[in-house]
């Protein structure tokens, strides 16, 4: 029986036999799902985009982990899967977003002052206006710093960009964040 | 809907590094904004594993799915003769047989070849064909050999024809060889015999009178006489006939030409 302690290691091994599979999967789930939820999240706002983003890569996982060549750590695996899924799906929504009218419908702002709890006059609102008013990239520096805590060598394993240019685009991002919420 | 956790930095560093960059978001440690519906993660776990359950029996293995036995292509034309023919086995028959049956005739006159081929025809077919390849691709170059001194001969012609009619004044005396209007210099002092050459018509035959190697003689030991800016100025480019003009008629040369000396005649 896999359990918290399981290393990733372990459970791709577990992953890869037949009679442990389905468990070592769950595993993984659990273990991974809330801080790839967020992660998912708070790049495409709304729950039920994030719940099929957050699905459609845990059925990727499912398909790929058989041939997952363990060159990074399952972690690192997976939230580069999530950011190019969350990515992705962004991407198909602006191009929608091209085709229809109504661009406000689509934009992330709007999703958020859409949100039943939404109070323009709380400063944690105004953070997430400022964070969706980032460009894709900084967002997503941003996020995986200020939230997810996570080191920019790790980062730059999630992204493909070196910590140099990771730390430059974290300040610019900070510094953005601030602006904004200063202004508004 | 329900609303999680306070989002805090707890790693000292990034609080740190963000207290660098911006003091207002270091101290910015509040809740978070986004709520997800109950339970909505002690549930995922179960329904991702029904998701993949259902799709492993469809088609989300499709590495799997899609693998065939082996042997199975190299068989396969044997399994579906075989299975034909089992379709047809309760008629008890097949092949020629059938044909025989249900096309009486056909089946009667048989699948002999009535046409004939010389002997050793398919044998040679590939080498005649390489053959014929190889005899295009000499005629090619020889074609393009051709071409290529014509050309020379024609810029030759066009270069001296230019350098004549425009500078015949300072250029033409003459000498010692057995054509004097191919003996020119820097002379600047009209040349009486050069004064012979002062039509358009007179020039043409005194150049048509002149060999190749005349030609080809004068450009090598004068070629560095020749004012680029003088030719230049004294051959209209626009009236040039176009390079594709070349490739596809070999008159396109006479005919600028033509033009040229149609143009002089009307001017005299």
């Amino acid at each position: 029986m896999t359990n918290q302690t399981t290393s990733d290691q372990e459970l791709i091994e577990q992953f890869r036999d037949p009679f442990t599979k389905e468990r070592a999967f769950e595993s993984i789930i659990k273990k991974y799902q809330e801080r790839l939820y967020w992660h998912i999240r708070r790049m495409v706002i709304d729950h039920e985009d994030a719940n099929d983003v957050l699905q459609n890569m845990f059925i990727k996982v499912w398909k790929s982990l058989d041939n997952f060549r363990e060159e990074s750590q399952l972690f690192t695996w997976l939230y580069r899967i999530a950011t190019n899924e969350s990515l992705t799906f962004i991407s198909n929504q602006k191009k929608r977003k091209a085709l229809s009218i109504d661009d406000e419908d689509h934009s992330m702002a709007y999703k958020l002052k859409s949100d039943e709890h939404f109070d323009a006059n709380k400063l944690e609102w105004k953070l997430q206006l400022a964070i969706q008013s980032l460009p894709e990239k900084q967002r997503l520096v941003f996020n995986l710093r200020y939230y997810d805590e996570m080191p920019y060598e790790e980062m730059s394993k999630v992204l493909e960009t070196s910590t140099g240019a990771l730390k430059a685009s974290y300040h610019h991002a900070a510094k953005k964040v601030e602006e904004f919420i200063l202004n508004h | 809907m329900t609303i999680l956790r306070l989002f805090m930095i707890n790693d000292p560093n990034i609080l740190k590094e963000l207290e660098g960059i911006s003091p207002v978001l270091a101290r910015l440690q509040g809740k978070n904004v986004f709520s997800v519906p109950e339970g909505y993660f002690s549930e995922l776990p179960t329904r991702m594993l029904e998701q993949a359950r259902f799709l492993s029996i469809t088609d989300i293995e499709k590495g799997k799915t899609q693998e065939v036995p082996k042997g199975y292509f190299q068989n396969l034309s044997n399994s579906v003769l075989h299975r034909i023919k089992a379709e047809y086995a309760n008629e008890e028959i097949f092949g020629e047989e059938r044909e025989l049956k249900l096309y009486p005739a056909l089946g009667s006159i048989g699948k002999q070849n009535i046409f004939a081929v010389p002997s050793g025809y398919f044998e040679n077919l590939s080498g005649v064909i390489l053959e014929k390849i190889r005899k295009e691709k000499a005629e090619r170059v020889v074609s393009i050999s051709s071409f290529k001194r014509l050309w020379q001969y024609a810029a030759a012609a066009i270069i001296v024809f230019g350098l004549f009619t425009t500078s015949y004044f300072i250029f033409l005396r003459p000498g010692n060889v057995k054509n004097s209007f191919a003996v020119v210099n820097k002379n600047t002092v009209p040349d009486p015999e050069a004064l012979k050459y002062n039509t358009t018509k007179a020039f043409n035959d005194g150049l048509a009178s002149l060999s190749d190697d005349e030609i080809v003689g004068y450009l090598e030991n004068h070629g560095s006489i020749l004012d680029n800016d003088m030719l230049i100025k004294n051959i209209d480019t626009d009236e040039l006939p176009d390079v594709t003009d070349y490739l596809i008629s070999d008159e396109a040369l006479t005919n600028y030409l033509n033009k040229i000396n149609n143009k002089e005649s009307l001017k005299q």
